[in-house]
Order: structure tokens, then sequence, then C-alpha cells
């Protein structure tokens, strides 16, 4: 029996190993084979020429360059509203136990609305305002800094819940306010945990799909814009695109490694 | 200091409280307003829906393959998360490399799933080297298709059930299970007797957070076999707005979807709360 | 002058504790300690002066003015609640930089109060490089940069281990008399309020059961609930009974030759501290036949734990004695308490 579970468990790493790297290698090998020869049948495994085409046309393409610098400025002012306002939400709810609840019932009540649902009508109120599909992709980075507040909120929670009453007390009583205690002793206390928020709200925008197809229809973002070449057939392009769109991600779970794991269950959704 | 921290805690619930309301909950329910609008307030747009026949194909596929997905993301994300805390088999580059599928942008693994599925992709690829007959994986209304559709879900997924599996796992004492084992229990009778009763707080919270998320599924289904191969009921409502052009009915059929996540959703958290009660006992 | 004023202090909570009715002076210069077992009520008293809790009713002046000013009090907390984020040098300035202090005046102020808190490490250091006597330094240093009228110390000393409690306590006591400033300072630990205070004010469920002097409280308790608390071994308590000529008080049928005062219930609480138990007959003092039971060493002295008939007695000997040995105690009976049983309140003999 125990072999038979030693077996077992060399095959899953086993299967593990390969659901990971082969398909980012075929990738890889996608990005850097000419476009002809990604249609051969049967397929390559291994490239019979070497291109950097597809890569310099990511960066040669309009469309291309606008998409990124949009998804990165998307990522980058969503993660900032959606950190600050969910340290807000953490650090009432780890201080007060009604604010704890109103807290938690509006980030669960607002997990159970599925994107489609929101996402339309939202379009509707957008145009409205004037921001629907906007250049600056400012709409988006308004739906998806509310989205990420959760995730934000629940990764500092649990920061602001360590910090000890006695030392918000200590400062109050050496003559500081509620506000100046939560800018000078809670968040420089929590200063890591904000990094680990920035970083998931961020990868949280970047990644998103659903939202982005619907509120930046023309003006789009990467998600989006991979979904396009994906799906009307540019295999080169789409692959270097998608291999861009790695990095960030990658470069978080190798830099932060174990302490982002427990934040990633903390607040993961999609 | 309690009047002025009062204030401030007020200000600090309010203010994101409403932030998200007014970004994500008031438009649900303009939209829920616009599903009864049809020339004037009525249940039309529904009844369209109902008529419609890939309207009902939407609804089966969207219990259908969430079902499929969070039963293969368990039965991996389980074995995995025993593997990977077992002490003596620890191993950082299996642990890495099991976490990565969630790593990596879901719209990106979506992308690889397509190249590796399409009836000129690479696992046909794979199969016609064996000398085997390549078969349809992605091809509209087929139960293959469906098939493809819950293990790519799952493949992107199952990462995050191994590691709110594994959170569970390491609360349970190390004495519990050489007790166990002093009492002469082998490795099945440990796991069914003392690793899964105490798992069980875990794997609960797990399905009830996997399966509010599974029952949303958009993009998989739409990258893989585009809005009506394997419809779905985001899917489909989707492509009643950007296709069909016609917003109120994709309103209604996004509603029913709501509402199938909410009767779900607190059905789910219902039975969680009388578990973590029968649960006393075993704390 | 008064420094601090407590009139009719009530501050109840739903869980039950709380203060009540509370009223206390405290004079400029004096160290006041609050004592009493835990949940009785004193670090409430402690967070109501600070300001940190808000009374029912009731009021508290400083220096004469009628509001809790927290420019007139400084607080060191338990655990020190050192800013974990900021130097020493940050963590003593806070309270100036709040106040915009200027840079040299400030400098100036931290040199100085951490010279007199007995601080010596390297200002620029963090919270987390020093030992547990020096962040304890560095809270003093912080309370007194600002030159409040008051500071506040809730159990300051518990997180210590005992030898580092002992010498920080003398420091404590030459720095306040240094200093000048008003000491409130909580605890539950005996030893330190009776070495600490000039004024002991010892608490039960949220009402002040007995405030004086540290020996006057030793000498005379005035409760049952005073005497058992302060004093280390605890007071021996008997019931005694009148005798049934009346001359004298009786515990089990033995004579302890004290004439009841005037007007005392049947029935009356007995205490005698174990250190007024004495093995020379001394002048006129009383002898008690007993048999030991067990002896513990303590350093200086020897516990002893024997029966008095059928009841059980502590004395504090000088010297060993064997266990099952037979032996005669002497006390004198102006050292002897007594206690309505029924209130619990001292009854003088005098």
């Amino acid at each position: 029996m125990n072999n038979s579970l030693k077996a077992a468990r060399v095959a899953l790493n086993a299967f593990v190993l390969v659901a990971a790297v082969l398909p980012l290698y075929l990738l890889a090998k996608q990005s850097v084979t000419p476009e002809l020869e990604t249609f051969a049948w049967p397929p390559h495994w291994i490239p019979h020429h070497l291109t950097l085409s597809h890569f310099i046309s990511v960066f040669a393409v309009n469309e291309l360059r606008s998409a990124v610098l949009r998804s990165l400025a998307v990522a980058a002012i969503s993660a900032m509203i959606a950190t600050v306002l969910g340290a807000m939400l953490a650090h009432a709810m780890a201080r007060s136990s009604i604010a704890q609840r109103i807290g938690f019932s509006t980030v669960s009540g607002i997990r159970l609305l599925p994107m489609i649902a929101v996402a339309i009508p939202l379009g509707i109120i957008l145009a409205t305002v004037g921001i629907y599909d906007s250049p600056t992709g400012i709409g988006l980075a308004i739906v998806h800094g509310a989205i990420a507040i959760p995730t934000a909120a629940l990764t500092l929670y649990a920061a602001f819940v360590a910090i000890p009453l006695e030392i918000e007390e200590a400062a109050w009583i050496d003559g500081a306010s509620p506000l100046r205690i939560f800018l000078t002793i809670d968040l420089p206390m929590a200063r890591a945990s904000i990094a680990t928020a920035l970083i998931l709200c961020f990868i949280l925008s970047w990644d998103e799909f659903g939202f982005a197809l619907l509120v930046q229809q023309t003006n789009r973002t990467l998600p989006p814009l991979l979904y396009y070449y994906t799906v009307f057939g540019n295999v080169g392009p789409a692959s270097a695109l998608a291999l861009l769109m790695m990095i960030p991600a990658i470069c978080v779970v190798v830099a932060l490694g174990p302490s982002l794991r427990g934040a990633l269950t903390a607040g993961s959704s999609r | 200091m309690n009047a002025s921290a009062k204030r401030l805690r007020t200000v600090f619930v309010v203010v994101p409280c409403i932030f998200m309301i007014a970004t994500l909950v008031l438009p649900a329910m303009n939209g829920l307003l616009l599903s009864f609008d049809h020339n004037g307030p009525s249940l039309a747009n529904y009844k369209i829906l109902f008529d419609d026949s890939m309207f009902w194909r939407a609804l089966g596929n969207n219990l259908l393959v969430p079902f499929g997905s969070v039963i293969v993301e368990f039965v991996l994300g389980l074995a995995l998360a025993l593997t990977l805390t077992a002490r003596r088999n620890r191993s950082a580059l299996i642990e890495t490399a099991a976490i990565l599928p969630f790593a990596i942008p879901e719209i990106v693994i979506l992308t690889l799933a397509r190249y590796i599925f399409l009836p000129r992709g690479y696992l046909n690829g794979a199969i016609a080297m064996t000398g085997m007959h390549p078969l349809p994986w992605l091809s509209p209304r087929s139960p293959l298709a469906i098939f493809t559709v819950i293990v790519v879900d799952a493949w992107h997924v199952t990462p995050v059930v191994m590691l709110m599996l594994m959170a569970g796992l390491q609360t349970i004492p190390a004495e519990l299970y050489e007790a166990a084992r002093l009492d002469g229990a082998g490795t099945f009778a440990t796991f069914r007797f003392v690793t899964l009763p105490m798992l069980m707080p875990a794997i609960v919270g797990a399905l009830i957070l996997r399966g509010i998320d599974a029952l949303r599924i958009f993009s998989t289904v739409l990258v893989l076999t585009g809005p009506e191969g394997v419809p779905v009921l985001s899917t489909y409502s989707y492509s009643l707005w950007d296709d069909a052009q016609k917003p109120h009915e994709a309103m209604a059929a996004s509603m029913i979807l709501a509402l199938m996540v909410t009767i779900i959703g607190i059905g789910g958290l219902l039975v969680a709360r009388r578990f973590s009660r029968d649960d006393g006992a075993l704390a | 002058m008064a420094d601090l004023e407590i009139h009719n202090l009530t501050r109840t909570f739903p869980s039950g504790g709380g203060v009540f009715d509370i009223s206390l002076t405290v004079e400029s210069g004096e160290f006041l300690v609050l004592l009493g077992p835990s949940g009785c009520g004193k670090t409430t008293l402690l967070r109501l002066i600070a300001g940190l809790e808000n009374p029912d009713s009731g009021e508290i002046k400083i220096g004469g003015a009628n509001t809790t000013r927290r420019e007139s009090i400084a607080m060191v907390f338990q655990n020190f609640a050192l800013y974990p984020h900021m130097t020493v040098f940050q963590n003593i300035a806070f309270p100036l930089k709040l106040r915009h202090v200027a840079r040299e005046e400030t400098e100036r102020r931290v040199k100085e109060s951490s010279a007199k808190a007995g601080l010596t490490v390297d200002l620029r250091r963090y919270p987390r490089e020093l030992s547990g006597g020096e962040r304890q330094r560095v809270a003093l240093a912080r309370a007194l940069v600002r030159e409040p009228q008051i500071i506040l110390m809730d159990e300051a000393l518990a997180s210590l281990d005992a030898q580092l409690r002992s010498s920080l306590r003398l420091e404590l006591k030459t720095f306040q008399r240094r200093t000048g400033r008003t000491f409130v300072y909580v605890t539950h630990d005996q030893v330190e309020a009776l070495a600490l205070a000039d004024r002991l004010v010892v608490m039960r469920n949220g009402r002040v059961e007995q405030a004086g002097r540290p020996q006057e409280i030793f000498d005379r308790p005035q409760s049952e609930f005073v005497a058992a608390f302060v004093g280390n071994p605890p007071m021996n308590f008997f019931i005694a009974e009148r005798s049934p000529t009346g001359g004298s008080l009786a515990v089990d049928g033995i004579d302890f030759k004290i004439k009841p005062p005037d007007g005392c219930p049947a029935q009356i609480k007995l205490g005698i501290r174990p250190n007024d138990l004495h093995l020379d007959a001394g002048e006129g003092r009383v002898a008690l036949e007993v048999v030991v039971e067990s002896v513990e060493f303590s350093g200086a002295t020897y516990i002893v734990y024997a029966k008095l008939g059928n009841t059980s007695i502590r004395a504090e000997l000088p010297q060993c004695v064997d266990t099952g040995a037979h032996l005669t105690l002497f006390f004198d009976s102006a050292r002897v308490h007594l206690f309505d049983p029924s209130t619990g309140r001292r009854i003088d003999t005098r």
C-alpha cells in the first residue's frame, strides 16, 4: 500500500510539473516562431526557425503600445484607490465590532454580484458621465478599484488587528488626533501589508478580463486585446503579448513567495 | 478619545462602503429595473428568454460546468495539499509549480488552453503522434467541449483550493497524527478519522467561496468556445448585449444568474453555519 | 495643593465591571498607588483619569480645571507602547513633534528627559533592539519630555523579570522624588505597592476599600479584605467567640485572652499576621500551643504551617522547627485585628 501511495505521489508531482512548465514552454516557443510555421500540422514541438518579429511588432504597433501603458495606468490607479479605501475600512473593522459587521457583509455582498450583472448597466452609467471607454481608462480604474477593496481590506485587516490598542492609546495621550494616529502610527506599522495589498490589487486589475472587455470596448487594455488577438488568429503576437502579461505576476510570485500565499487565499476572488 | 475616534471610524466605514455600493451595487440595481422594462414595465424580457432554447442550455451548463469544475478542483487540490504538507516530501519546486497556474493571468491561461485544445492544437498533435484519432475537444454543443471547459476552468483555480486546504492542514496539531499512529491507525485510517474531520471547516469554507466564483464563469467559455459553443448565463447575456444589441434582455439573463448565485451563496452560508455549530464537539 | 480631584466618579460596563462613586484627591508631588486584585476597577480608574474612557457621571479636576486635559497628563503603559517604527529619539520626541516644538528645543528636551530617566543607549536605535529595562526608561523619558503635572503608570513593571523589577522599582521612586511629579501607579503586586507608595488606595469591586499611608494600611487595615490582600504570607483569620464569662475571646475553645470591645457581636473575625507570632514570650504576650504540620523555607525566614486545636495557623519564624513538634507561639494582643464577620469592617479595640 505504501508503494502505491508513493507511486501516486510521484505521478502527481510529475503531472504538476508538466502542467506548469509545458504550456509555458509552448507559449514561449510560439512567440519566437514565424507565423507560417505555427500553422504546421502536426504541430512543431521545437521551432525550426526563430524570429523576434512578434516582440518587435508588439512594441511597434500603436494599439499594443497604448494598451500596455493603459493597463499599467489602470492597475496603478485602481491599486491606489483600493489600498487607500481598503486601509480605511480595515482599520475601522479592526477597531469596532459594528464596523466589522458592516464591512464583512458589504464585502461578501459584493462577492455575490456576477460581473455581467454589473458591467452592462455600469457601462450605461459611465457613458452618461462621459468616461465610458475613455482613452485614459479612468472608468475601468474606478471599477477595478471597487472590486479590489475586499482584497485590500482583508489583507490589511490582519495587520491592523495585530497592532496593540495600547500603542494607539499612547499616541493619543501623547497628543495625537485619531486621524494623526492612523497616518503616523498605524500606516507605518502596517507598511509591509500595505505593500502586499498594493501588489495584489495591481495584479488583480492587470489580470481582470470581464470588466475590461465590457468597459474598454475600443480603447482596450491588455487582457481584452490579448483575447481579440487569440480569437482572431495572430498566434505569434498573441503569444508574445501573453508572455509580456505574465511578467508582473511571475515577478511577484518569485519575489514575495510564501508571504504572498497567505494573502492570496485571504483575498482571492476573480 | 471616544467621540473623535468614533467619528473617524464612521467615516472610514462609510466612505469605502459607499464607493463599493455606488460603483457595483447601484448599477446592478439599475440593471434589475432595466430587466423589467420593455417599452414600459413588463415581464416581456423574461418571457423572451424562457422561449429561447439557448437560454435553457445556458442555464443547464451554468449548473453543470461549475459543479464539475469544483469537483475536479477539490480532488486535485486536496491531493496536492496533502502531498505538499507531508513533512518528508516538502519540495519548494513542486510547490511553486503548483501555484504557478494561478499566478498566470487568467486570459493567458485561456490563450494557452486554446492553442492546446484546438482541432489542430498540441493535444491532438500529441494524440496523432501515438497513432490514435484526434478528438474535437472544442466542438460546439458537444459534451466533450463541456468536459474541456471544466478541465481548463479547474486548471486555473486548483492552486487556490490547494492553498486554502494547506492553510487548513497546517492548523492540525502534529500530536494528533502521532496519537493516531500510536493507536495503530494506518495511512488511510488516519486520513479518514483525523485529517478529514479536522479539515472539514476549511473544506466547507473553500467550497462556498469557490462555488460562488465558479457560478460566475465567463471568460473560460468565451475564449475557448465563443459565446455559443458551451453557453453559460454570463456569455449568453454578453452575446445578447454585444451581438444582438438587446441590453434589456441581457439584463434579464444576468439577473437570473445573480439570483442563482445569491440563492446558492446564502444556502451555502447557512449550511456552513450549521456545520460550524456541529463542529463544536470537535474543537 | 491638590493636583487631581475626583468626585463621585462612576463608569459601568455591560460586563458588570467598572468603578462606582469614587472620590479621591491626589496632592501635588505625591506617589499614589492604586492596588487591588484583577477586575477591581483600578485600571478603569486610571484610564478615566487619562481620558481614555469617559465617565457615566462624576468629575475629574486636574490642576483645578474641570476637564481631563491631555496636556497635563502622561502615561506609561504595561507593555510600554513604544512606537516600533520610530527610533528611541523619535519615540521620545513624538509628543513634542505633535506640539510643533522647534528642532533645537526638541533635541535639548529629549536629551534632558532621557538623562533624567537614566537612559544611556544610543538614541538612534530602535525599541526592538533594547532590553526590557531600557524600554521602560524610554517610556519614562517619553512621558516626561512634555513636562506633565501627572504621570500615570499601568502595571508598568509587570512585564519585566523579578530582579530587574526590584531594581527599577527603586529607580522609579528616586526618579519621582527628583522630578517632583505627581504619580498615579496601578499594580496588583502588594510588594511593589508598599515599596513605592506615598499613599496607597486599595480597591475592590470598583470601590475604594481603604486609602492611606502604606504603614497605616498594613498596621490598621480597615477591612478584612484589605487585611487579607496586603501582607505576605497572608494574615491568619479565626472565628472567635465570647467566652461564657464574657471577659475574653476564644477560638475553638482556646482562650486568646483578648477583651472583646463594647457592643461587639457574639461572633467576631480575629486576624493575626504570621510575622506577629513569636517564639519568645516577651512581655505580656499571649501564648498559643500548636502542633507543627509542615515548614517552608522562604529565604530569610521559615513559614510554619501548624494546627491550633482544629484550626490551621501560619507563622513566620526566624528559625527552623521540626515537623510534628509541639510549639508555643506568643503574640501581642495589641497586634490583633478584629473584624465584624457580617460587614467585614474593622472593629477598634481602643
